[in-house]
């Protein structure tokens, strides 16, 4: 086997891992707070990159260009679901987790009917960056690239706010105990929203790289939100480091495979990784053990 | 106020409104009820977007006929449920047209899916049934007698691409394409017909429908290094494809996708690197078939857009029944299936004819090719709106 093919391979599933990651952080930055697997995140994915599609058809916007709007624009429809919706469940019930699945299952269900609504079943995409650069034998798409590279600063970034100020601490204390948190006088009210406000931000984020990759119409947001939860919970649900790892396995596991092996195969890794994670390794790689 | 119309006052006062109303209609109208011709359609689910346009070709030549004064003197009127793109319920909804509408014809639905199911409807009930939107011949094989194929057949659709490799000399083809039903068989047909033109199939491996990314397979294509590459796919995957073998600088001479750049909308997704890509219609507007020109015109004022070919398949194939019927001056079910057997009929698509199973071998597809942002028919060379620009030109950085 020659190198450069496993080196253009290595390139490619990470890249691809890029991609992944990029649908997922958002994802993880929900949950980390509120527990709440939010299954409208690809619909806001999608939402995000049919608008930068148009953004880009009609008034010639590149994502790049509209990506602060598409983040602010994120976090207020995060911030509305979470106001409007979400925070009317009465948290202790025994059956919060239960109903707000559903209830994230019933806004994505709505986000569906409002994207097709908006924008019709017509599938779209932005024409923008779809080249590569030629490197000796080796190709590194654009586009790719820059999602990657968003999705690395973006979980730096997440790195350091939630280390290092003290919007962070509160948000890692509330994830972690909700009742100190709140006897330490954190709001727990307003750190959900802001890791609603958040998540959301960096799904729309998301939104607007991945429409310079794929095509996509207001039913592909499921797509998305399965390839997130399949690298949350490979990395573990709430870790950062473990989102990105998680990400960068099933990249070079679709790209490997899917040379190797067969398309078919190299398309089913995701879910046979989440699976075998569930079985044996049920709070991820990097996850912390849920007593 | 004579008695009747007394009597029609006091019944409608009474709530006998459905009967009064057929009373009346009988009364005033036409001598004879319309002739009822039934069908499904795919009103809602996957199928939704194209079936649309294949209702549309049915409700133009209804509209039309019934303009003209109809058949046999009679209006027509078309009836049709919605399938929900689901073969169990239209076949549900064929026993029920047949059984409890008591309808005088039937036509076909929308997909190869859903006709194969229903077929067994119009064999069992012994009515003849021109099936517009079947392009698989697969159901036709299992010796159906009484429907017939009114779409070209799917593996038509590459027929010009093979054509094309085959002038320029263009020896080793890589197909791709969504496993699933119909590109499927298209693609287990493109190595017996690339074998009779002479080419090499140097790569063949199909993809599942909702594939998450294209890298792995355009970067098995590039080592597989072909001269053409044929992708058997829909609008969603022939852009993911396109993208992945851009980035991945897989450089065929022949770029070939069977129907997603078949959409217009194919050129503003796709932009620049739309330019070159070859695509397949079984239709298309500048085509000297019968009617053509008034069909497209009369298309677009009755519905303010363009018909695509599911609209030009629906439209001829009431153009052969009514064609049937008219030359046997009856709606006799024998009669009309043994002129759709046997008869050469000019339509709107070309010249209708079927073999002895049913299988359309009048129709064919044409071969189309983004140039400068738009569509134009390349090949074959008697419907040519411009040269085939090859090869493929190099992806711009």
């Amino acid at each position: 086997m020659r190198p450069e093919l496993v080196l253009q391979l290595t390139i490619d599933g990470l890249l691809l891992g890029g991609v992944f990651a990029l649908a997922a952080l958002g994802l993880n930055v929900i949950f980390g707070v509120t527990r709440i697997v939010n299954l409208a995140h690809g619909n806001i994915v999608v939402l995000t990159a049919l608008s930068a599609a148009i953004a880009f058809q009609r008034f010639g916007i590149t994502p790049i260009e509209g990506l602060p709007v598409a983040m602010v624009g994120g976090a207020l429809l995060g911030v509305i679901i979470d106001r409007l919706i979400l925070r009317r469940l009465p948290e202790d019930a025994p059956t919060a987790e239960t109903t707000s699945l559903l209830l994230t299952f019933g806004v994505s269900y709505f986000l569906v009917g409002l994207s097709l609504a908006i924008f019709t079943g017509d599938f779209r995409s932005v024409a923008y960056l779809t080249g590569s650069w030629l490197v000796g034998p080796l190709s590194i798409g654009k586009s790719r690239f820059l999602a990657f590279a968003v999705a690395i600063v973006i979980a730096a970034m997440l790195g350091v706010l939630l280390r290092s100020t003290k919007i962070g601490r509160a948000l890692r204390a509330a994830s972690q105990n909700l009742d100190g948190a709140r006897a330490c006088g954190v709001s727990i009210d307003r750190m959900r929203t802001l890791s609603f406000g958040l998540g959301s931000a960096i799904a729309a984020a998301a939104g607007a790289l991945l429409s310079m990759i794929y095509a996509v119409n207001p039913d592909s947001g499921s797509q998305f939100t399965l390839i997130a939860f399949s690298v949350v919970a490979l990395g573990g649900l709430g870790s950062y480091a473990g989102a990105l790892l998680g990400s960068a396995i099933l990249g070079l596991a679709v790209s490997f495979v899917g040379f190797f092996g067969n398309t078919q195969l190299g398309a089913m890794m995701p879910y046979v990784v989440f699976i075998l994670v569930l079985l044996f390794r049920p709070s991820g790689l990097l996850g912390k053990s849920v007593a | 106020m004579n008695v009747t119309s007394r009597l029609t006052a006091l019944a409608v006062c009474g709530g006998l409104l459905a009967g009064v109303a057929a009373g009346s209609g009988r009364a005033g109208a036409a001598d004879q009820p319309p002739i009822v011709i039934g069908t499904t359609i795919s009103q809602t689910g996957s199928y939704a977007e194209d079936a649309k346009y294949a209702l549309q070709g049915y409700q133009l030549w209804v509209n039309q006929q019934n303009a003209k004064g109809g058949l046999l003197g009679r209006k027509i009127e078309l009836k049709y449920y919605d399938d929900a793109s689901d073969p169990a319920t239209a076949v549900t909804q064929y026993q029920k047209l047949v059984q409890q509408d008591k309808v005088a014809l039937l036509v076909g639905p929308y997909s190869s899916a859903i006709t194969a199911a229903v077929a067994n409807v119009a064999e069992q009930n012994k009515m003849p049934m021109i099936s517009p939107e079947v392009s698989s011949v697969a159901p036709f094989k299992r010796g159906l007698k009484w429907v017939f194929q009114g779409q070209a057949q799917s593996t038509r659709y590459v027929a010009g691409a093979i054509d094309i490799a085959k002038q320029n000399g263009y020896k080793k083809i890589a197909v791709t394409g969504e496993d699933t039903a119909f590109p499927r068989s298209i693609a287990q047909a493109i190595p017996d017909l690339a074998k009779e033109a002479g080419l090499e199939i140097v790569f063949n491996e199909l993809y599942p429908h909702n594939a998450s990314d294209y890298t792995a397979i355009a970067q098995k294509i590039k080592q597989a290094n072909p001269d053409a590459v044929f992708g058997i796919s829909y609008f969603p995957d022939s852009i993911g494809l396109l993208r992945a073998l851009k980035q991945a600088n897989v450089t065929p001479k022949e770029l070939f996708f069977a129907v997603g750049p078949t959409e217009p909308n194919f050129g503003k997704e796709a932009g620049k690197d739309a330019d070159g890509v070859l695509s397949t219609t079984n239709w298309s507007a500048n085509l000297k078939t019968a009617d053509n020109g008034d069909f497209t015109k009369a298309f677009q004022a009755m519905f303010k857009s363009n018909p695509d070919y599911h609209s030009a398949a629906n439209y001829a194939a009431l153009q052969v029944l009514a064609a049937a019927i008219n030359k046997n001056k009856s709606l006799d079910a024998d009669k009309i299936r043994e002129f759709m057997a046997t008869t050469k009929v000019p339509t709107v698509m070309g010249t209708y004819e079927v073999d002895s199973s049913g299988i359309q071998v009048g129709y064919n597809s044409l071969t189309l090719q983004w140039q400068g942002g738009s569509q134009y028919v390349v090949w074959p060379a008697s419907y040519q709106q411009k040269k085939p620009q090859l090869p493929f030109p190099a992806w711009t950085r």
